[in-house]
C-alpha cells in the first residue's frame, strides 16, 4: 500500500468516526436522553462536538486530495486543480462528494449555532448516509445498486446510532451515582437498552447483506485478504455484542445490589468504544481492498 | 419491516439476486482479443471491464514491436455500456506485435492496470 493509499485510509477512519460520534451521540441525547439530563449532557459535550465538527470537515477536504492522488496514481496531482476540479465534477466519487461536504458544511453551522439536538441528529445522519454514496456500494448497476447503497446507508446509520450513543451513554452511566440525577439517569439506559436490541441485530443483519452484495457470498473466503479481515471484524463485532449483552443481563440487573457493578459497567463500555473504533478502522480497510484479487 | 417472514424473505431474494461484484475493474475481454492474431488494421480497441469506468482516469497506451507509441485517439466510453472503453486507432497499423497497456478507475475509486497483445499479419 502506498504513502497516499495509507494517509487516505487514515483520512476515511478519522472522518467515518467523527460523523458517527456526532450521529449516535446527538441522536442518543435528542431521543432517548430525558430533557433535564440531556441539556446538562450537551453542555459536558461541547468540548467534544466542536473538535469533532472540526476533524469532520478537515478530514472530509482531505478525502478529496488524497482520492485525487490516488485516482491520478501520481502524489502531484494532490495539489493540482485541474486534477481536482476532474475529480469534483467529471467522477462519480466527485459528485457524491460535493453533496456530502455541503451536508458537512450544514452540520457544522448547526453545531456552530447550538442547534436543537433533533436538528443537530438529523444534519449529522444525513452527513453520515451520504459516505455510503461512494466506494464499493457503486458496483452494481440499477435496482440492485440502489439496493446496495441503502443497505450501506442503512449499516453506517446504524452502527453510528449504536457506537456514537456509547460516549454520552458513559456520561449517563456517572449520573448514576448522582440523587439527583439517578431517575433520569435510569430511564435513559432503559430506552438505550430497549432500542439497543434492535439496532445491534439490524447492524448485522445490514452487515451481512452487504457482504453478501459484494462478495456474493455469506462466508467469507478466509485465503484472500479481504476475507481475513472480514473475519477479523466479524471477531471485533462478535466482542462487541458479548460486552452489550454482559453489560445489559448481568451488570445492569446488579446495579442496585452491587454497588461495583456501576463501575464495571462504565469500563466495559468504554472498552466497547475502543473495540468501535478498531472495527471503524478494519472497515475502512476493507473498503480499499479489492474483494476478488484476479 | 413488521413481519420477520418478509424480512426473510426480503433477504433470500436479494441473496438469490447477487452476483459476484469485482469491486475493482479487471479485464474481461478486449478486441482484438488479448494473445489473437488479426488479419485487418483494427481501427479502434474495446475494453470490456466487470466494472464502471470514470473516463478521466482510465485509458491505454499501444507500443509497437518496435517499442514506439502508436498514436491513439481520445478514448470514450460506449455510452450502451459504461464498462467498455472504446480508443480509436487513427492511422494503419503495420504488420507485428502490439503491446496494449490499460490503467483503468473503477466508480468505486479503485484502481487496476494490465498489459495484453495481439499481432497484425495480413
Amino acid at each position: 500500500m502506498s504513502v497516499v493509499a495509507a494517509a487516505l485510509g487514515l483520512v476515511e477512519w478519522l472522518h467515518v468516526a467523527a460523523a458517527m460520534l456526532l450521529f449516535g451521540g446527538e441522536a442518543f441525547l435528542a431521543f432517548l436522553v430525558p430533557d433535564g439530563l440531556a441539556i446538562r449532557l450537551a453542555r459536558e459535550r461541547r468540548r467534544l462536538v466542536g473538535p469533532a465538527a472540526a476533524l469532520l470537515g478537515l478530514t472530509g477536504f482531505a478525502w478529496i486530495l488524497f482520492q485525487a492522488g490516488l485516482m491520478a496514481g501520481d502524489p502531484a496531482a494532490m495539489t493540482d486543480p485541474a486534477t481536482l476540479a476532474t475529480v469534483l465534477t467529471g467522477t462519480a466519487f466527485g459528485q457524491a462528494w460535493l453533496v456530502h461536504l455541503g451536508l458537512v458544511a450544514i452540520l457544522a453551522g448547526a453545531l456552530v449555532a447550538q442547534a436543537r439536538c433533533p436538528v443537530t441528529a438529523v444534519l449529522a445522519g444525513l452527513a453520515l448516509a451520504t459516505i455510503g454514496l461512494v466506494g464499493h456500494a457503486t458496483i452494481h448497476a440499477g435496482l440492485l445498486g440502489l439496493a446496495h447503497r441503502a443497505n450501506l446507508i442503512l449499516h453506517l446509520l446504524l452502527a453510528g446510532a449504536w457506537l456514537g450513543a456509547l460516549v454520552p451513554l458513559l456520561g449517563v452511566m456517572r449520573c448514576l451515582a448522582e440523587p439527583a440525577q439517578r431517575s433520569d439517569a435510569v430511564v435513559a439506559l432503559r430506552r438505550f437498552s430497549s432500542i439497543g436490541h434492535g439496532v445491534v441485530a439490524l447492524v448485522l443483519v445490514t452487515g451481512a447483506l452487504n457482504t453478501v452484495l459484494v462478495l456474493g457470498a455469506l462466508l467469507p473466503d478466509a485465503t484472500s485478504p479481504y476475507g481475513r479481515l472480514l473475519l477479523g471484524k466479524v471477531a471485533l463485532v462478535a466482542a462487541m455484542v458479548w460486552i452489550a449483552v454482559w453489560n445489559r443481563y448481568v451488570l445492569v440487573p446488579n446495579l442496585r445490589a452491587t454497588p461495583a457493578a456501576a463501575g464495571s459497567l462504565h469500563r466495559l463500555t468504554a472498552l466497547n468504544v475502543t473495540i468501535g473504533g478498531a472495527v471503524l478502522l478494519v472497515s475502512v480497510v476493507l473498503g480499499m481492498t479489492d474483494p476478488l484479487p484476479a | 419491516m413488521r413481519s420477520p417472514f418478509l424480512s426473510s424473505a426480503v433477504f433470500i431474494g436479494i441473496v438469490a439476486l447477487a452476483t459476484p461484484a469485482l469491486a475493482h475493474a479487471h479485464l474481461l475481454r478486449a478486441v482484438p482479443a488479448a494473445g489473437s492474431t488479426v488479419k485487418a488494421s483494427p481501427t479502434e480497441l474495446r475494453l470490456k471491464f466487470s466494472e464502471g469506468l470514470e473516463l478521466a482516469f482510465s485509458g491505454v497506451t499501444v507500443t509497437g514491436s518496435d517499442h514506439a507509441a502508436i498514436k491513439i485517439g481520445a478514448p470514450s466510453l460506449d455510452p450502451a455500456d459504461p464498462a467498455v472503453l472504446v480508443v480509436p486507432l487513427p492511422g494503419d497499423l503495420k504488420p507485428g506485435r502490439y503491446a496494449v497497456d490499460w490503467h483503468a478507475t473503477a466508480t468505486d475509486t479503485h484502481k487496476t492496470k494490465g498489459r495484453y497483445d495481439f499481432t497484425l499479419t495480413p
